[in-house]
């Protein structure tokens, strides 16, 4: 990805300030996928992430909600250094990461320094079926990470997975069986241990409750908000499930064809949303109590997400904005601050 | 909601269920995926199954459309009426002059009513050749208008369209043109928007909503999504472990629920309109195994309120057609 487009590349301007206590700061984040462009063409390129700034407080959760496509997944694997980013910051804990990446043998690696600090920085995947192999017992998948980092072995070992078994509410018996020989709620428990097991300060959890069971979903919902406020984990909590991330996040960033477009408290978001796109995806939540949803009103959103090869110019909205305005189509807004703490991206919002 | 004032008449119902059984044999014995199932939908009423997966809710409206594959499995019980006339182990050819004319169904997933080898046109003019004897310029007339109807954009241009070639959303409503295009009496929804995102999920349910309204549509909606329920049935009924647990009105449902289990679902789930860090509390523990279903109440493992008699005797029928429960202990109004 060193070969992407040099546009509207790191402009300092556009740079928001340090907040005091972050844990994860991205600044100005691109990233961009090569697509086969028609032949003969100009090469083309997924702005899957096209400019967005993040702050995960410390001990604190930052929601980041949109729906498919709109980048939230690959905002956070870049966070991470899952993949290396276009352009732009990532800052963890003080320390620039995105600079910490080698060039070895024709690809991009991490350096020692990066290896170091990722052991912090951990994942839970939406499918914990798809991220365990099969092959391996609860005790292998929990112990890789500490084998890996030479953290622990023998009798430590299984004594460490069993502590960490326990922590996530499974039963330490356990150990030796198969992944196949749980449930999903139970497998997601394999999976947050694994995440555990190396004591990170930040996860970052991707939709780690949308393939479970509704009755399993609060289980999982409350297993995070425990463990957070036991071990003081900061997450970045990606879901297109709004209700449960205001459930849990502090604050929570709305992404838009790779951008964010309003982020603020979380439950500013969701009970005054601002900007147009924001108070359409709320309106669109269902509310399991039929009194309220007889009574509320729907901000219907017209036509298709365009595509994040050839976004709008403008404010990429304006295509869908019930208020566009002759500016939005020429004019990207700011992601800007406001009096009552939040940013928004929109021109008509004052 | 208007849809909320259509409910149907008295009289006799579209749908009748009588103690329905769908059982599979597996490796690991019987499973009883229905046993012994019982509702009715009136004409222009839109009945909500809830359930989570296991739950045996699909599999008990497939019996109606005669999708349930035999083997492996089979019906050792049970009668369905539709308009009077018994369908349950109907012969396919019977079945496929309902089926999609009469009774029409939509999946959670697109692709598995679309042929992805033909184009929308053909997928829709194909059913209205088949059961309306329209011609091909005629059939290809009305797929546009039913496109048009469920708001695909640019319809007189997507009728050419493959399947592939449409976003998740737009498939969506070919789907729902294909289960609308011969004016079903009764629509069998299931999951219908669980794989789409929420603004697309929210046109879909105004889609469905309107036209039942307008063409006073029987409707199945069989969904895990309790929000979904509460702002499209007219009434709910809840499965756990192949059998209904609780049903009732949706007001009622959700204002006083009776069953243990409904009410312990409603408590679960995070609202969008909520404080953030209202506490939600979790059921414990897990759904059973089918094949390995516990004595007596098949919530009771999970239930605070459990006796020793919940372990040992499935509770009876309580309460009456408007509102009833399978309960020794339930709650009562007002309780939490």
């Amino acid at each position: 990805m060193t070969n992407a487009p040099r546009t509207e590349r790191g402009s300092s301007a556009h740079t928001a300030p340090e907040v005091a206590d972050a844990l994860l700061s991205v600044r100005d984040l691109r990233v961009h996928f090569p697509v086969r462009g028609r032949l003969g063409g100009p090469r083309e390129f997924v702005r899957a992430v096209d400019g967005v700034d993040l702050d995960v407080p410390r001990g604190r959760t930052l929601g980041l909600v949109g729906e498919s496509g709109c980048g939230k997944t690959t905002a956070g694997r870049a966070a991470l250094q899952l993949l290396r980013p276009t352009t732009g910051s990532v800052t963890f804990d003080g320390r620039e990461l995105t600079g910490l990446w080698r060039r070895r043998f024709g690809s991009d690696r991490w350096g020692p320094e990066l290896r170091e600090l990722r052991q912090r920085m951990q994942m839970i995947f939406q499918d914990p079926y798809a991220s365990l192999n099969p092959r391996m017992t609860v005790e292998g998948l929990i112990g890789e990470p500490l084998v890996t980092f030479r953290r622990a072995q023998g009798r430590a070992l299984r004594a460490r997975v069993q502590a960490l078994m326990e922590r996530v509410g499974m039963d330490p018996r356990y150990v030796r069986r198969y992944p196949h020989e749980f449930s999903g709620g139970q497998r997601q428990r394999i999976g947050i241990a694994r995440a555990l097991a190396l004591e990170p300060d930040l996860i970052v959890c991707d939709e780690p409750i949308s393939a479970l069971d509704v009755s399993i979903q609060a289980q999982i919902l409350n297993l995070l908000g425990k463990l957070q406020a036991d071990l003081g984990l900061s997450y970045l909590f990606i879901a297109h499930d709004l209700a449960a991330v205001q459930h849990l996040s502090d604050r929570i960033a709305v992404m838009y064809l790779g951008r964010v477009v309003e982020e603020g408290q979380a439950r500013m978001i969701c009970h005054k949303p601002q900007h147009p796109y924001t108070r359409a995806l709320i309106s669109a939540v269902p509310i399991p109590d039929p009194a309220v949803e007889r009574t509320r009103r729907r901000l219907p959103l017209v036509g298709d997400v365009p595509s994040p090869i050839r976004p709008p110019p403008g404010c990429t909205f304006h295509t869908r904005c019930p208020d566009a305005q002759e500016r939005c189509r020429t004019e990207a807004p700011a992601l800007r601050a406001r009096a009552d703490g939040r940013r928004i991206a929109c021109h008509l919002v004052e | 909601m208007s849809a909320h004032a259509n409910t149907g008449g008295a009289g006799e119902p579209l749908l009748r269920v009588d103690d329905l059984a769908v059982h599979f044999e597996t490796d690991e014995g019987v499973v009883k995926a229905v046993d012994g199932v019982s509702f009715e939908v009136q004409r222009g009423e839109v009945l909500g199954i809830v359930g989570e997966s296991g739950s045996g809710k699909s599999v008990a409206n497939q019996a109606i459309v005669g999708l349930v594959p035999r083997p492996p499995g089979f019906y050792p019980r049970g009668r369905i009426h539709f308009d009077g006339q018994q369908v349950l182990g109907l012969s396919e050819r019977k079945l496929r002059d309902i089926r999609g004319n009469r009774i029409a169904m939509i999946f959670q997933d697109p692709m598995t009513s679309l042929n992805p080898y033909l184009k929308v046109e053909r997928q829709l003019t194909e059913l209205l050749e088949r059961h309306r004897n329209l011609d091909r310029r005629k059939a290809r007339t009305g797929a546009i208008d039913m496109l048009v109807q469920v708001g695909m954009p640019e319809a007189e241009r997507r009728v050419d369209a493959y399947p592939h070639e449409l976003s998740g959303g737009m498939r969506q409503r070919v789907m729902i043109a294909m289960a609308l295009l011969c004016e079903p009496e009764l629509l069998i929804a299931d999951e219908p928007t669980t794989a789409l995102d929420v603004t697309i999920q929210a046109q879909v349910l105004d889609l469905i909503r309107d036209l039942q309204a307008r063409l006073g549509t029987s409707v199945i909606l069989i969904t895990h999504d309790l929000g979904v329920v509460a702002g499209m049935a007219h009434r709910v009924a809840v499965m756990y472990a192949g059998r209904i647990v609780e049903q009732a009105d949706t007001d009622t449902l959700f204002a006083a629920p009776r069953h243990p289990y409904t009410g312990g679902l409603l408590r679960s789930v995070p609202r969008i309109d909520s404080e953030p860090g209202r506490a939600i509390e979790a059921i414990k523990g897990l759904p059973p195994n089918p094949a390995a279903l516990p004595a007596g109440c098949f919530f009771s493992p999970r239930c605070g309120r459990a006796s020793e008699r919940c372990g040992q005797v499935y509770p009876d029928r309580d309460g009456d057609a408007g509102h009833y429960v399978h309960c020794h202990h339930p709650l009562s109004e007002g309780e939490p």
